[in-house]
């Protein structure tokens, strides 16, 4: 298998998903070997090979460090390279039964080593590069990796419907290859009891978290914020994430004439999500455009009820939420108002969202991956 | 002999607006004109006006040996002389038969009886009079919203002079026997208690056109030979009326088994057709039934579940609820239908969890994508009830600042 992050490195849901889905296939009797770009924070696995390349490369492609003036590094494209050559050659002297790789920095050495090799190639698209510019301004060389590899390769998972569909036209992918597993969770790292508040005042916590990025909609948020604040002042707007779009938001928020209302609290380590989520009274995921959207999952699982944007793949899977259009601000913040009134609401919805979280397990999509995918492109 | 019993429920409740927080407070409608009108007309077309077709030449080709029942709510007359006269002109039309049986019920189609005992009271006589306006009868029959039947339901119905009630056939409560009898509710003197044989209700009503039941396809024939093995006094059948052409539409053939169906019914000698009162006043009690606990014909649970079991289905009744003096100290007459419209089950209905069991008959239902939808529409359109009910000086929201240094 070939990913590009693996935890305690992540910069988005692609490092955890590899961690569970892996974990949970070891368990099933899966042989693995992982190749990672070698990252300073280290990597600890007892259940998997991982094999560690060129040390070099640190910089995800979600890379958030304020000298990236453009959406991507252009160091990133060059340790994206290196990685795939040095992962092509590696894998040569390798015997494995099928190549499983994610999303596109990985993607060449996935093709390369299917040729060498004569091994079935699966891919795993996460998000595709439409999803992360919002459609504006896609990098061309990106789009041309991801056509190649969708081209290429025997089976294609996606993690949604929507994603499927955005292969098929935008890149006229095979429907007949493509196979929709969602994602799960593991619901043990996150609290179903609320938080005990550190802080003084009595007001409620409305949650964005995510990348500032156009394709988060954290824009909206703070539009329906405004909205909520017209009708209910004793509630505070919590954004967490970084990314190119922080000195805007605050502008707005100024603009808006609410920035006593909103705080940003930059990147939210792992170990401090559970906690954050625990506080808020509610969670919104504004995406513009979302393959799936693991945030709201780990709310949910945190008995924080829920607002997603239609246009996010987990709408798909979840009935104990709101759904609302990203743009439609004056809906999601009449949903925000009605779960802040409304502690039955409040209580229905956590409650029975928490139990229908609990039934998403990795152990399952694992089983999924394994028999939907892997027993289809060996036999 | 064994009597067949039919009685059909006619229902549309008053869907509400699409109505936001921020409508509160702005004088728009509670009601949606547009879709209440919508659903109206397409389930006339669909349903009402054919099937009393269908009715009116069954009763005339068996020479008013074939008879049946309806019980027809309040905010359905009231929606019929808003969007259609004709529909209601159509059921006059078929009463005037004299082979049509009409019954009572509370006008909203509510939960009037978890209200108050006097409000239910209230929404009975208002239904009372308004069949009196229409049909100039006084129905003899008592039927509950949804079925929902006790021991006190059964017998406040007896004290507003009724001569039979209305319940689901139901096994706790019937342990061993057979619903095919009539029987005396534990708490009153004469009433009669008439119990709906689910089983062949639900094979007209559910599974008629389910593929994958041992009985499709269901035939007249069949059905016919089906009732006249069963044994008693009546077999009553109490169906939705929307079953015939609305839950399933006419290319299931629903339309051509009910043409048939007395036909072949009347080949059996030992079975013929009577309406609810005229059951109540020919056949004896076989014995008494006893329901301390409110019961319905809904779901698999048959108790009130359907429309107050979560949290947000007991908030949003108790709020309603509460209003009942303010409204009637209000003494004025809209402020009051407004509020009873606002009791209509079917808002709570909407409401409902309980997906994962009863999920497909409660989604085909509900007007909304999710239950929290129903619940945040509905709590929002009360609050503006609220707001009418008791005008207070609105208290001026601080405007924020704008921190420009």
């Amino acid at each position: 298998m070939l990913g590009w992050e693996f935890p305690p490195f992540r910069s988005g849901g692609l490092g955890t998903h590899i961690y569970h889905l892996t974990k949970s296939m070891a368990k099933l009797g899966m042989d693995i070997t992982f190749l990672l770009p070698k990252n300073p924070m280290g990597v600890e696995c007892d259940y998997m090979k991982i094999v560690e390349i060129d040390p070099s490369l640190m910089i995800g492609p979600y890379s958030l460090t304020t000298e990236v003036k453009e959406n991507y590094s252009l160091s990133l494209f060059d340790d994206v390279w290196k990685y795939n050559m040095i992962a092509t050659q590696y894998a040569a002297k390798l015997d494995f039964d099928l190549i499983h790789c994610h999303d596109w920095m990985t993607s060449m050495a996935g093709v390369n080593i299917k040729r060498e090799k004569k091994k079935p190639l699966i891919i795993t698209i996460h998000s595709t590069e439409y999803d992360r510019s919002g459609c504006l301004c896609p990098n061309q060389w990106i789009v041309d990796r991801e056509q190649h590899v969708i081209d290429y390769a025997d089976l294609i998972i996606t993690v949604s419907q929507r994603m499927k569909q955005q292969l098929i036209e935008r890149y006229n992918a095979d429907p007949g290859k493509i196979v929709v597993i969602y994602n799960a969770i593991d619901t043990n790292g996150f609290s179903a009891s609320r938080a005990v508040r550190s802080f003084a005042g009595d007001y409620k916590i409305v949650l964005f978290l995510g990348r500032l990025t156009i394709q988060k909609g954290p824009d909206f948020f703070l539009k329906a914020a405004k909205k909520v604040l017209e009708k209910e002042q004793n509630v505070r707007f919590v954004i967490g994430g970084k990314g190119d779009m922080y000195p805007q938001l605050i502008r707005e928020a100024i603009g808006l004439g609410i920035m006593d209302k909103v705080m940003f609290l930059g990147f939210v380590p792992d170990e401090e999500l559970p906690k954050l989520y625990a506080l808020s009274d509610v969670y919104v995921l504004p995406s513009v455009s979302e393959p799936f959207g693991i945030t709201a999952l780990e709310a949910i699982a945190s008995k924080t009820p829920t607002i997603i944007s239609k246009q996010s793949g987990v709408s798909e899977v979840l009935n104990h939420v709101f759904t609302v259009d990203f743009w439609d601000v004056n809906e999601m913040a009449n949903k925000i108002l009605a779960l802040l009134k409304y502690d039955s609401l409040h209580n229905t919805m956590s409650g029975n969202g928490h139990k229908e979280v609990s039934r998403y397990t990795w152990g399952g999509i694992a089983n999924e991956t394994i028999e939907r995918a892997y027993n289809r492109v060996l036999h | 002999m064994t009597s067949i019993c039919m009685y059909f429920q006619v229902h549309q409740p008053f869907r509400l607006s699409k109505y936001s927080f921020f409508d509160i407070g702005s004088k728009k409608g509670y009601f949606d004109e547009r879709r209440n009108k919508e659903v109206f007309d397409k389930v006339t077309k669909k349903c009402y006006l054919p099937a009393n077709q269908v009715l009116k030449e069954l009763i005339e080709q068996h020479d008013g040996k074939f008879r049946v029942s309806f019980s027809i709510t309040g905010v359905f007359v009231d929606q019929c002389l808003k969007y259609n006269p004709k529909v209601l002109e159509s059921f006059i039309e078929l009463f005037d038969t004299g082979c049509v049986d009409i019954l009572d019920e509370t006008y909203y189609h509510s939960l009037a009886f978890l209200i108050s005992k006097e409000d239910f009271k209230e929404q009975v006589k208002q239904h009372r009079d308004m069949i009196k306006e229409h049909f100039n009868y006084e129905p003899k029959i008592f039927r509950n919203t949804e079925a929902m039947y006790s021991n006190d339901i059964a017998k406040a119905a007896e004290d507003l002079g009724y001569k039979g009630v209305i319940a689901e056939g139901w096994h706790t409560y019937l342990g061993w026997r057979s619903p095919n009898y009539v029987y005396r509710p534990t708490t009153c003197k004469k009433a009669k208690l008439l119990l709906r044989n689910y089983q062949l209700s639900d094979d007209i009503g559910f599974r008629f056109s389910n593929r994958g039941w041992a009985g499709f396809p269901l035939t007249a024939d069949k059905y016919a030979d089906w009732l006249s093995s069963n044994q008693g006094q009546t077999i009553n059948l109490f169906i939705d009326y929307e079953t015939f052409g609305e839950h399933q539409w006419e290319d299931t053939g629903i339309f051509d088994f009910l043409r048939h169906m007395p036909g072949e019914v009347f080949k059996h000698p030992h079975l013929d057709f009577r309406t609810t009162s005229e059951i109540v006043d020919k056949y004896e009690s076989m014995g008494e039934i006893d329901v301390p606990y409110i019961c319905s014909w809904a779901d698999m649970d048959r108790d009130l579940s359907a429309w107050l079991e979560n949290d947000m289905q007991k908030e949003a009744f108790e709020s309603v609820k509460n209003l009942e003096s303010q409204v009637k100290k209000s003494g004025d007459s809209e402020l009051l239908d407004t509020w009873r419209r606002l009791q209509i089950s079917d808002h709570f209905y909407y409401m409902c969890t309980k997906w994962f069991s009863d999920g497909d008959i409660h989604k085909y239902f509900n007007d909304y994508s999710t239950p929290y939808d129903a619940f945040t529409n509905y709590m929002n359109v009360l609050s503006d009830f609220k707001e009418r009910l008791a005008p207070s000086p609105q208290a001026e929201t601080p405007v924020p600042v704008p921190i420009t240094e």
